[in-house]
């Protein structure tokens, strides 16, 4: 009962404010005036989309990792039982967070720069160091969903 | 146990339990060292243009419960640290402010107006330093006012207050929070109803979680960390993101000045601005109790009142030191009155005060709210041992804040340098990252990164995130609470209005609403 009635309420808010903008008059204007413009669409598809890679490269990299190993020597490991292990328990994570970060720098600059790279693999790297290496029951993404 | 046995309680759990390390054998606690740590932290990023204490929170919240893990001893060095950076970072907001023209937490806006003109004319020096000494003034007074406030307002409530009264008070909270914050009383409204349907996700009494849409992940309700960080630092990030984004298409750039004169605090200073150091921390302490006003309301209330009676030579905005001082001592008594809601009430009232709830809620052992300062015959209640706990480490934030925060906020002028287009997109990977090593579940990480979107999209159509995470975390209580008063009524219906105090938190919650939406029009 509890969501059907703040969905209600949201409804009513909603009306109110849709009417509050057709009485006085600023629902043209406000249109015209929107705070979301074309550039915000724009930002918001460039963004998201690095977002995407990077989880993409978060996510797969270390299972791509182990099947390539395991094409290259014939083996059948998982990487459900590789993951504690170098290499494939960071490479997710550095390769994903890499882009993540290089990525928004990038795009907020308008170019790409050396410095913003090496910015980004001291990063990734300090962040590894902060929460990997001092706990032990800590698991960095995407390594606990394995 | 009386009251008297659970301060000494506290003070002793906070400085001698659990040592770190000892100097010249005096034992030093763990707690002591977490409150300097996050002190520190917290001056570091309140003098960091695009963070700010909030920050700082978020991202060492996760690593604190990783470290000290989910048990009641964890609580103190947690609160410990967040308190610190609470502490911290007020200073720290002032730092760029007076230095660069460029407020490095939004309640530090104001002081710009006095601050940078004052470093034009050389004066950068004074100018820390009647922002320190002012800070602190009112960030003492406020603490005093909370410590000596909050229990007995929180008997009072646990004396008179039924669960009809209670959940009409977390109804007039909401409603006072969604009509004083933001620009427009419906957009608070609908951001407080947002966050009031997205916390009931999952939840709910029927054999089935509500609205999960048949995921099992959904399901098992929407992480509150995931809800809390994505709105207010995802949201945030995106937002100063597409507007240096914008900036670079315009090829604007941040102009820098040079850090020139360094003048002491003279007896006759501090004998000019205080005054205006009392006028404000009274304001900031009241306008900080109230749920929902945050400090940047508070500084402009301090700065407008003391502009208004002002009679010096040097104009208010053109580097006047008791604007500094007034701007500073309002926007500072905020934080220590900010928890006066919190303690008494279990409501909070601004967004440090939400950490301080996330991280009770995430460890356990400690529920803010009336019962806190229950007293039990024969007995020792450990919640309120830890609350007189916390009002100790406020007291020795605040010492550190009084010797050597000054000093070490002087030296914070170096973090102008950081630039913040390269500093958000690390900040976005370390939210991220501190969420999933909570989580352990990428779906948390989407969730947060739905949230950040949610939180970007209020911020473009200006609606305020606080009412949505305020309702997030008070939804819950305020069903449990409706249930429990439905129950105890007899099912009746109308047990809103069965008793004269419910009764008033009703009219008042209407009223208010009324009130600020007509203000509002008249605004208009």
């Amino acid at each position: 009962m509890a969501p059907t009635m703040v969905a209600s309420a949201i409804l009513f808010v909603s009306m109110a404010l849709l009417i509050n903008a057709i009485l006085s008059s600023r629902a043209l204007r406000a249109l015209e005036n929107s705070a979301m413009d074309m550039q915000s669409f724009i930002f918001l598809f460039k963004l998201t989309f690095i977002i995407f890679i990077a989880l993409l490269l978060m996510l797969y990299s270390g299972p791509l990792l182990v099947e390539f190993t395991n094409l290259m020597n014939g083996e059948n490991n998982s990487y459900r039982l590789l993951k504690g292990s170098l290499p494939y328990k960071y490479i997710g994570y550095i390769l994903g967070g890499f882009v993540m970060i290089f990525g928004s720098i990038g795009l907020v600059e308008n170019k790409f720069f050396a410095n913003g790279a090496w910015l980004s693999i001291i990063a990734v790297a300090v962040l590894t160091f902060l929460y990997d290496v001092p706990f032990d029951n800590l698991l960095l993404p995407p390594n606990g969903d394995y | 146990m009386g009251v008297l046995d659970h301060i000494w309680l506290g003070i002793l759990a906070v400085f001698t339990s659990s040592p770190a390390f000892t100097i010249a054998d005096v034992p030093i606690s763990i707690t002591i060292v977490m409150v300097v740590l996050g002190f520190l932290g917290g001056v570091i990023v309140g003098a960091t243009p695009g963070l700010g204490g909030p920050f700082a929170m978020a991202i060492s919240l996760p690593i604190l419960i990783s470290i000290f893990g989910f048990n009641a001893d964890a609580l103190l060095p947690v609160f410990g640290f967040l308190v610190g950076i609470m502490k911290g970072s007020t200073i720290g907001g002032a730092v760029p402010a007076i230095l660069f023209n460029t407020p490095g937490t939004p309640d530090s806006l104001m002081t710009t107006l006095d601050g940078y003109p004052m470093t034009q004319r050389g004066k950068s020096g004074k100018a820390l330093r009647i922002a320190h000494f002012s800070s602190v003034s009112g960030d003492t007074f406020s603490d005093i006012i909370l410590i000596t406030c909050a229990p007995f307002l929180a008997i009072w409530v646990e004396q008179f207050l039924d669960f009809p009264e209670k959940a009409a008070l977390i109804i007039l909270s909401l409603a006072f929070i969604a009509a004083v914050v933001g620009s427009n009383v419906w957009k608070g409204l609908l951001s407080a109803l947002l966050g009031m349907f997205f916390s009931y996700i999952g939840t709910g009494e029927d054999s089935y979680p509500r609205l999960s849409l048949g995921s099992e992940n959904i399901g098992e309700g929407l992480p509150l960390i995931s809800a809390v960080l994505g709105v207010l630092i995802i949201g945030e990030i995106l937002r100063a993101l597409e507007e240096m984004w914008r900036e670079t298409q315009k090829n604007k750039k941040i102009t820098r000045v040079e850090l020139i004169g360094d003048q002491k605090l003279k007896f006759e200073d501090i004998k000019r601005i205080f005054p205006f150091i009392s006028m404000s921390a009274f304001i900031g302490t009241v306008v900080g109790a109230l749920p929902g006003i945050g400090s940047t309301l508070a500084a402009t209330l301090g700065y407008a009142t003391g502009r208004k009676v002002y009679r010096g030579k040097r104009k208010f905005g053109e580097g006047a030191m008791e604007g500094v001082a007034a701007t500073e001592a309002a926007n500072s008594a905020v934080a220590g009155a900010n928890l006066i809601p919190v303690l008494s009430l279990g409501i909070p009232g601004n967004v440090s005060a939400v950490f301080i709830i996330l991280a009770a809620e995430s460890i356990g052992g400690f529920n803010p709210g009336p019962a806190v300062f229950r007293l039990m015959p024969d007995q020792i209640n450990s919640e309120m041992v830890i609350a007189f706990g916390l009002f100790t480490m406020m007291i020795f934030a605040n010492i550190l804040n009084w010797t050597f925060g000054g000093l070490f906020m002087r030296w914070m002028g170096i973090m102008i340098k950081i630039p913040k287009q390269k500093l958000l997109p690390i900040v976005l990977l370390l939210t991220l990252t501190a969420i999933y090593v909570q989580q352990t579940n990428m779906f948390a990480v989407y969730v947060t990164l739905f949230f950040g979107l949610l939180g970007y999209l209020m911020r473009k159509f200006s609606i305020s995130p606080l009412p949505f995470v305020i309702a997030y975390i008070l939804a819950n209580n305020l069903e449990e609470s409706m249930r429990q008063a439905f129950a105890v009524t007899g099912s009746d219906p109308w047990f809103l209005f069965a008793s004269p105090i419910s009764i008033i938190f009703i009219v008042i919650s209407i009223l208010v609403v009324i009130f600020f939406a007509r203000n509002q029009k008249d605004l208009n």
